[in-house]
């Protein structure tokens, strides 16, 4: 099994989502990126173009992988198949890691295609804590778990967030990805201090973050990944820089996505905001 | 109670809540859309809170546009042709009661709309329902063919061994990606005209035959004869070629047409 300490001190520095739309100039121009991060299910239960994009990319550079329907929080029996066909494609393309969210998709076999809130309650974590262990025992390798932009709360938690994300990661040992816009997003919310948010998570468990844009709506934030990071959550990831140390950082941009020049002019003003300059990771 | 099953028990509600449209207009139209298991009132929603300075049905509100938006954009994206020819409100109004009636059961999205042409066809009061069947058949069967496993295509040197008496016996294993299909409507004629410039007149039925496949990388759409769909239906049904030949137009130059067909990729493998 790899080591969660492993993955947490691999900075393998600013990284881009892989899409499909900028396909023809990462293959012709082959530009520097440290590291693309893949959504896992745009390469399952798929042949052709997509499997060889991603068999040429993952020649030239370091890969993550980021899926949004393991279901971790439903009560659902877990999808075994899913999870062997995750672990059939992190062998093809050699991902460093595999992600996913810390939420539930679906219940009695529908999947809402969306990352549905938790409750934050003993219960819940009780639940959380041992499909967390049935996947990484399957897997044999630390999952690593995203916070998400939510637009609900339930009465009666037991935890903020943080805490739950530190009683999760204590009991089994995983990984955390830390999205600073959902922290940003779900502070607008449920209105709450981000900076305390950051404060209290469990950093030696966070072994990459994600930044991304949202949009403002009249009654609440909503994060559409289709626009530039926004300057709070710049100031957010600084934060996150000086409390936890470089960590490998993925920029997503996933709808009304510009020119593939400037999605990399966006990722790369993570640099400016870095303690220290990456250590590890690969180019072309 | 325990944890679990109180935990599911809100998943259950808060899913019924996202997914429940209130504007599909199933009733109006026949259909069996589902209604949400419980009021948002229950002691379930009574734990749901967003911001302390709204009501927390705009929590499961928030979700819900989210749901039908999304899975409206993927559909609208996979049979952007049949969107043209019914317009941006029709199109989003089935599309809304497709979701209802046929919720996504699969991690993966280009899954969602398997069922798209069969439902299209089944609605009794859908403008031109005829060739809108028949042109999300065409863009569903184009997805699946992007999708369909690998495969090495037939080469011309495996078909040129054949022994010329063993012709009659042996049979052709079609392209995985191939779908047949036969139409009222020269509905792939249609089709291409709003691929190439999105402007379509909507034409007068007349039979046609098309098979969608991919070659390499690209998906293909390649007209067919009567003929010509007749003999590949008989092969892609494990048909030895001889049983294959019966379909054949006596007019059409066989051997021409199956070297044809080999070089475009339909067969990948020579059965004996």
């Amino acid at each position: 099994m790899s080591d969660l300490t492993q993955l947490v001190a691999t900075d393998l520095g600013i990284g881009l989502g892989l899409r499909a739309t900028h396909y023809g100039e990462i293959l012709d121009r082959r530009p520097h990126v440290d590291f693309f991060e893949i959504l896992s299910e745009n390469y399952m239960h798929t042949g052709g173009r997509p499997l060889r994009v991603l068999d040429e990319v993952a020649a030239h550079y370091p890969l993550v992988m980021h899926g949004v329907s393991m279901n971790i929080g439903s009560t659902d029996p877990l999808d075994r198949t899913y999870l062997r066909e995750l672990l059939q494609l992190q062998r093809r393309c050699r991902a460093r890691w595999i992600s996913d969210h810390l939420c539930w998709t679906g219940v009695d076999g529908q999947n809402l295609h969306d990352l549905l809130p938790l409750p934050y309650t003993k219960a819940a974590l009780r639940h959380v804590v041992e499909r967390v262990r049935a996947v990484q025992d399957l897997l044999e390798q630390p999952l690593v778990l995203e916070n998400p932009s939510t637009y609900a709360q339930f009465r009666g938690d037991d935890y903020t967030e943080p805490q739950f994300l530190a009683e999760l990661t204590s009991a089994t040992g995983c990984g955390l990805l830390l999205d600073i816009n959902n922290v940003f997003v779900c502070a607008q919310n449920h209105g709450f201090d981000a900076e305390a948010y950051l404060r209290a998570v469990p950093w030696e468990h966070v072994v990459y973050c994600h930044l991304a844009g949202h949009k403002v709506h009249a009654t609440h934030r909503f994060d559409t990944h289709d626009r530039p990071v926004c300057r709070e959550v710049w100031q957010l990831y600084r934060l996150a820089n000086e409390l936890g140390g470089p960590r490998s950082t993925v920029l997503e941009w996933d709808a009304d996505i510009p020119e593939f020049a400037r999605v990399h002019e966006e990722a790369r003003k993570a640099l400016r905001h870095r303690g220290r300059p990456a250590v590890a990771g690969g180019t072309s | 109670m325990t944890g679990s099953a109180e935990l599911r028990r809100m998943q259950r509600w808060f899913a019924s809540g996202v997914t429940f449209s209130t504007d599909h207009a199933t009733a109006r139209h026949g259909g069996h859309g589902r209604q949400p298991a419980r009021s948002p009132d229950c002691d379930v929603g009574r734990r749901l809170v967003s911001h302390p300075d709204r009501p927390p049905s705009a929590a499961i509100g928030i979700y819900r546009e989210g749901y039908f938006a999304r899975l409206v954009h993927v559909l609208r994206n996979d049979f952007g042709c049949v969107h043209h020819v019914l317009g941006d409100a029709a199109f989003t109004e089935l599309a809304t009661r497709y979701v209802v009636e046929h919720p996504s059961r699969h991690p993966n999205l280009n899954q969602l709309g398997r069922e798209f042409p069969a439902f299209a066809k089944r609605q009794d009061r859908l403008e031109h329902r005829a060739l809108v069947g028949e042109l999300a058949v065409i863009e569903r069967y184009v997805c699946e063919a992007f999708d369909a496993p690998e495969f090495t295509p037939l080469g011309a040197d495996e078909l040129a061994a054949v022994p010329a008496d063993r012709w009659q016996h042996v049979g052709l294993v079609v392209n995985p990606s191939l779908h047949l299909c036969s139409f009222d409507y020269p509905a792939n004629a249609f089709y291409e005209s709003w691929r190439r410039d999105r402007s379509a007149e909507v034409p007068e039925p007349r039979r046609s035959w098309l098979a969608v496949f991919r070659s390499g990388e690209r998906v293909q759409r390649r007209s067919l004869s009567r003929a010509g769909h007749g003999m590949l239906s008989e092969l892609a049904s494990g048909a030895p070629l001889a049983q294959a030949l019966a379909a054949a137009d006596p007019a059409e130059p066989v051997a021409e047409w199956f070297q044809k067909s080999a070089a475009a990729g339909l067969f990948t493998a020579i059965r004996t």
